[in-house]
């Protein structure tokens, strides 16, 4: 499955999903990043913590992590407008605090396989 | 007459793979590819099925010409089991219902579901239905994409060295059952083997590949010694054992 040839075998232009999919991403990453700046860490964290409570079956990985993903969100952007009020921190400091963490567990983790 | 292969030529970062490739294949006829490691036996399937474009020459499988096909329509006439099988966390069953999403336009139908039941039956896979496929043995992975490939519905099918991994008992099941859906169901179906013997005992016609070209091709009764030499440049004779015959190494 890895060149594709079983997929394309089913019907699927592996070539334009891929570029397309690419396409998709980059242009919504960055319109995201241009109105709001950086937050790093989500698509990392999300995902992990995921699969570690329902399994890594990708039916339902993907639409928990979007979910997942936007409560985390939502639960930092409010954090961040009551640790400091009426100051606001910026939400990329508490995404960074959790995900840095985990990012170098991860790291670890795959060091020791 | 459900394919046609002709003149086709493929080159890879400049050096020749195949050239001038010919043969045609009837409905109910079983083929077998053969030819020492690296002769492009692989890249010969997948330039029928169009993973590889040809740099030049036709394939019509059924009147069309599958270079001019979507991909999406190639698959519902053409099925593809690749020689090597990748394991995900997925169950049996949900592999082989991939099988039908060329058929399946937004949700998958009763006739779909029933498909792919009589396919794992077929197979004696019931019991590992609900299984994932990280769990299977190579020889029940090959099974599962052998048959993805028949609820595709294909009226061609390729299978790119479908008994390597199996053993003994499931290599007889697996060539037993293809020569049974390619008769009763009338489709071509096109396999490369390392295995002269069994290509011999099971396939119709065989063909030869020397050097990226046709070097011989024809029922298996003509097959002679000659020929096998010829192509592996080992000596060897052909007994013939109960009714079929067997390639020995003469040296």
């Amino acid at each position: 499955m890895r060149d594709g040839s079983v997929t394309r075998g089913l019907g699927v232009p592996v070539g334009r999903v891929r570029l397309l999919g690419m396409l998709f991403a980059s242009v919504l990453t960055a319109v995201i990043i241009s109105f709001l700046g950086i937050i790093g860490f989500v698509g990392l964290v999300v995902p992990h913590m995921i699969r570690r409570v329902i399994g890594s079956d990708p039916r339902f990985v993907l639409p928990a992590s979007f979910l997942g993903g936007g409560l985390l969100l939502l639960v930092s952007d409010t954090a961040a407008r009551l640790i400091l009020a009426p100051h606001v921190l910026p939400v990329s400091v508490l995404t960074a605090f959790m995900g840095a963490p985990i990012f170098l567990y991860l790291i670890l983790r795959g060091q020791r396989r | 007459m459900i394919l046609s292969v002709s003149g086709i030529d493929f080159r890879y970062n400049g050096h020749a793979v195949l050239e001038n490739v010919d043969f045609n294949l009837g409905g109910g006829e079983l083929l077998a590819i053969l030819g020492p490691n690296g002769v492009g036996k692989t890249t010969l399937l997948k330039c029928i099925n169009a993973i590889h474009r040809p740099t030049t020459g036709t394939v019509i499988v059924e009147d069309r010409n599958i270079l001019k096909m979507r991909s999406d329509e190639i698959a519902r006439g053409i099925g593809y089991v690749a020689q090597k099988n990748e394991s995900a966390r997925l169950s049996v069953f949900d592999a082989v219902l991939m099988g039908r999403k060329p058929h399946i336009h937004w949700r998958v139908g009763e006739r779909d579901l029933k498909i792919v039941d009589s396919a794992i039956r077929r197979l004696d896979m019931e019991a590992l239905s609900l299984r994932y496929l990280d769990q299977l043995s190579g020889g029940e992975l090959q099974k599962v994409a052998i048959a993805r490939a028949m609820v595709q519905e294909p009226r061609l099918m390729l299978l790119d060295e479908p008994t390597s991994s199996l053993d003994l008992k499931n290599r007889i099941d697996i060539l037993n059952m293809l020569r049974r859906v390619v008769d009763e169901h009338r489709i071509g179906a096109i396999m490369t083997m390392h295995d002269l013997n069994t290509a011999m005992r099971y396939a119709d016609k065989v063909l030869f590949l020397k050097q990226g070209t046709v070097y011989s091709s024809g029922p298996v009764s003509e097959v002679s010694s000659k020929v096998v030499e010829e192509v592996y440049g080992v000596p060897v004779n052909i007994h013939m054992i109960r009714g079929y015959p067997v390639v020995v190494p003469a040296s």
